[in-house]
């Protein structure tokens, strides 16, 4: 008598070069379950509904939160998207800050810290000049100065690094909660506007200290310098030698060293330049949105950068995509708040997933699934 | 236990590994699998460890077939592997080691325990290393035996040893011979250890191993029995040659002659005056030394690896300080040199081989290019309007890859996947680009096959013709006194003598170690 089986063998193989055509598509898979995951969530938290395609209704809600619908868009109406791109620069602009210092492997978790300290040194500036000052110098110093405050706070994590040895990760962290607290107390007592009738915060800049808009829309010329420093990074990363530095001791620092390169030097260097990138999105939040300094102004965009430069595998152009992405999202989960009441931490749970399901398809990027079937034969 | 590779392949990127390979290993023998760098012979032998996976082909132990999902699939079959780079945890003891995922153990136990189980373990089978020592305080010698220590206590049938003689001095290799030769003999029938010795060097082949399988470009050329060649001991390492190399082999003729004493310069390009360094652990490495080198030689340091070598390079490199910078002096072409960065010593053509080129000489983890870049992407070579220039460094890349024929499986790929004896030509193709005034070389052939090495003995030569002065170090008092015009004995931190090319002499070199 003869069986025949069936056995099925997977393995793993390495690719040597993946293609750009496979890791978008992968990409794609992985944005695309994510959102199913996102469903599930939401099905899960929607309570009582009874509708079986609540979450996709929730789901397109939140893109139409982003996008808006046909009939916006048949009368121009592009508000939405609009509101994206006012989401985008800030987020855009830390995660531009921290890729600098994960470019050499230097764990800045400080972006929230950082972009409140640039937004604090802006107010400052503000507050103190807009009625002194011409428009293009008084931008100019509050840019200038919120670089400044955003390099202090991104040394004092390097040089604890460099002279004692101590972990990025950790001091950076709590440096958030310190600068943002400081600053709150800030906003809430020595700055607060006299006449504010008890609002936490500081009084409105006069128009002098205000960035140029599009339009009616609260797009601000903070876009223009999103472009600027993703294209002046790009060049960095690529053609500088301070560039080629940070990679290589991002990657081997021994070899570096061996080679020449100064391990401490380029730490101090790395994160004088990404804190003060990451406070950039503080002066273009506040001289381009918010025009005062004020409470809750650290909505999480330093986080979310982490999350972006990472996803991005540090190049700047993609991290321009990515924080359209995750944009569309964040603005999106205000949108389900409205319509399906639903909290608006939903978006944060979908910014998470994505995070997961790329990274978990960069396996596939660099491995070929090989399945293979092989018939058995027993004889008896 | 009987094992049979058949009709293995496997390809890498595109490259065929192995092709069908047919590999047969006997009960209590040792079998030597021979073959030049990127012959297939690690690839083979990874397969049967289950770290692979082939592409086609069956494995049969006994005659049955079975498929190694893993490692531990591999090993509980009774097969382990002892790598080229040991899977050690340094700070762990020996005895850690040894038991470290093995089952059997009670839930709590003291570290005496553990240290009386393997102490026990290692007189049965006549393995000796203290087990309270921690691995890092072991030399390579020891931390080879912890290795197969480790999957003796594993009960491993078939032990498979990558290269192991590639980092051991003479003596350790003699002793772990007589270790193998006792696992191999001692077991009658069923309790009877196998060995794998994958190896590029015939010499210790024709000592050592029942049979040798020669393997080139992926494929299995031939399995000899070692009697079957063993006419005269020079005969049959000619034909292994003959057969490991195939149509090449003229290109590795080796013109060890050329070297003429009498060219040295009287002037020293490089002078040591009273340094002393110390090692990672603190401790005195290098102390007062003094040493001199000639424009035009190739100043060959022997000694046994841990005696200041790694240390007198790196202090001349600039990469480790010198302890005493005050009375003490380098001096390169009539400059001090102890106060420069490593930067500055580099740009005036001071140019260092490590030992240890997947830490301080590469970045594994980026293409070629970078790595080929690392020392000189500041310099008029690489950049245009002070950036890096896309077309300057693929250019050099190109002459690189060409000039030193490197292979290796793509420009995108990661560096680090390059084999050893590729990666080590990029990394001289990278120092000898320009013109060095000396180059401090640490075992630069190190477990390369013989035509890379002989390549590379060649380069270094027409340098010395040009005058670059030339440190060599290795272990290897063969290759010294082949290569050398000098040779300088190190031992615990000091030159013990100074031999010039007529007083060569094994006897007289190994006393001074």
């Amino acid at each position: 008598m003869n069986f025949q089986f069936l056995n099925t063998d997977i393995n793993f193989e390495k690719r040597g070069n993946p293609s750009a055509f496979t890791s978008i598509l992968i990409t794609l898979l992985a944005i695309f379950f994510s959102l199913i995951f996102a469903a599930i969530i939401i099905k899960v938290s929607g309570g009582k509904e009874a509708d079986p395609m609540a979450p996709l209704a929730a789901l397109s809600a939140m893109f139409e939160g982003s996008f808006g619908n046909l009939e916006q868009w048949r009368n121009l109406d592009f508000y939405n998207i609009s509101e994206v791109v006012v989401k985008m620069i800030p987020l855009t602009i830390c995660a531009l800050g921290v890729s600098v210092a994960y470019k050499m492997s230097f764990w800045n978790i400080g972006a929230e810290g950082q972009f409140v300290a640039g937004a604090l040194a802006t107010s400052l500036v503000a507050l103190h000049f807009d009625s002194v000052l011409g428009k293009i110098p008084l931008l100019l110093l509050m840019m200038m100065l919120s670089f400044i405050f955003g390099a202090i706070v991104g040394l004092i994590p390097a040089i604890l690094k460099v002279k004692r040895g101590v972990n990025e990760v950790v001091v950076s962290l709590m440096l958030n909660y310190i600068v943002i607290l400081f600053t709150e107390y800030l906003a809430f007592g020595p700055l607060r506007d006299p006449r504010g009738l008890g609002f936490p915060g500081t009084r409105e800049f006069s128009e002098n200290a205000f960035l140029p808009v599009f339009g009616i829309s609260r797009v601000h010329y903070g876009i223009f310098l999103m472009i600027f420093l993703s294209i002046l990074l790009w060049i960095i990363f690529k053609y500088s030698k301070w560039g080629f530095e940070l990679k290589v001791l991002g990657e081997n620092p021994r070899a570096g060293y061996c080679s020449g390169m100064n391990i401490s030097k380029n730490i101090l260097l790395a994160m004088i330049i990404s804190g003060g990138i990451s406070a950039l999105a503080g002066f273009t939040e506040i001289a381009g949105l918010s025009h005062r300094l004020q409470k809750g102004l650290a909505v999480g965009y330093g986080y979310s950068a982490i999350i972006v430069a990472w996803i991005s595998r540090l190049n700047p152009f993609k991290i321009l995509l990515w924080s359209f992405i995750f944009s569309v999202i964040i603005a999106g989960g205000d949108q389900l708040q409205i319509t399906a009441k639903l909290p608006k931490a939903i978006a944060l749970v979908i910014q998470g997933t994505i995070l997961l399901f790329v990274l978990a398809g960069d396996f596939f990027v660099s491995y070929k699934v090989k399945v293979r079937l092989r018939k058995i034969e027993l004889k008896s | 236990m009987k094992v049979s590779l058949k009709n293995i392949s496997k390809s890498f990127y595109g490259n065929w590994a192995n092709k069908d390979v047919n590999f047969d290993l006997y009960r209590g023998e040792i079998h030597a699998l021979l073959g030049e760098n990127g012959a297939g012979k690690s690839t083979l032998m990874n397969i049967l460890a289950g770290l692979y996976h082939p592409d086609k082909g069956n494995i049969f132990l006994d005659g049955r077939e079975v498929k190694f999902n893993s490692p531990a699939d591999a090993l509980d079959a009774g097969i382990g592997m002892v790598h080229q780079h040991f899977s050690l945890v340094k700070n762990l003891t020996v005895a850690q080691n040894v038991l470290l995922g093995t089952k059997g153990l009670k839930n709590f136990f003291s570290h005496r325990d553990l240290e009386q189980i393997v102490s026990e373990f290692s007189n049965q089978c006549k393995i000796n290393v203290d087990p309270t020592k921690k691995v890092w305080q072991l030399s390579v010698g020891e931390q080879e035996k912890v290795e197969i220590l480790k999957l003796l206590y594993r009960k491993t049938k078939i032990l498979i040893l990558d290269e192991p003689t590639a980092v051991l001095t003479p003596l350790e290799i003699e002793e772990l011979f007589q270790t193998l030769e006792r696992l191999v003999r001692q077991g009658d029938g069923s309790s009877s250890v196998s060995v794998v010795l994958i190896t590029h060097k015939m010499k210790e082949v024709i000592r050592i191993a029942d049979r040798i399988s020669v393997m080139r470009r992926g494929e299995m050329i031939q399995t000899l029995k070692s009697r079957e060649n063993a006419v005269s001991e020079g005969a049959s390492e000619v034909k292994l040659a003959e057969l490991m190399m195939g149509e090449e082999k003229e290109m590795e003729v080796c013109e060890c002659d050329n070297i003429e004493s009498e060219k040295i310069a009287e002037e020293s390009i490089l002078e040591i005056q009273n340094i002393s360094v110390r090692n990672d652990r603190k401790l005195m490495a290098v102390k007062e030394l003094n040493l001199n080198l000639f424009a035009g030689e190739i100043l060959g340091i022997a000694g046994v690896a841990g005696n200041g070598q790694v240390e007198l390079l790196e202090a001349i490199a600039g990469i480790r300080d010198v302890e005493n910078k005050n009375e003490s002096k380098i001096i390169l072409d009539k400059r001090e040199i102890s106060k420069l960065t490593i930067k500055e010593r580099i740009k005036i053509g001071l140019r260092y081989i490590p030992a240890d080129r997947h830490r301080d000489a590469m970045v594994g983890t980026l293409p070629l290019k970078d790595s080929v870049m690392l020392k000189d992407y500041d310099t008029n070579e690489m950049l245009v309007a002070g950036f890096l220039s896309d077309e300057k460094t693929t250019k050099i890349c190109k002459k690189i890859i060409d000039d030193f024929k490197v292979i290796g499986p793509g420009e995108g790929v990661p560096f680090g996947l390059y084999s050893g004896g590729n990666q080590q030509k990029v990394v001289m193709g990278r120092e000898l680009r320009l013109n060095p005034k000396i180059i401090l070389a640490h075992s630069p052939t190190r477990g390369l096959d013989l035509m890379t090495t002989s390549f590379i003995h060649q380069l270094l030569k027409k340098k010395r013709i040009e005058g670059v002065g030339i440190i060599f170090i290795s272990e290897d008092i063969d290759e010294l006194m082949k290569i050398s015009d000098r040779i300088a004995v190190m031992s615990a931190g000091v030159i013990k003598g100074i031999l010039k090319r007529d007083e060569f002499d094994r006897v007289k070199i190994g006393l001074l170690m």
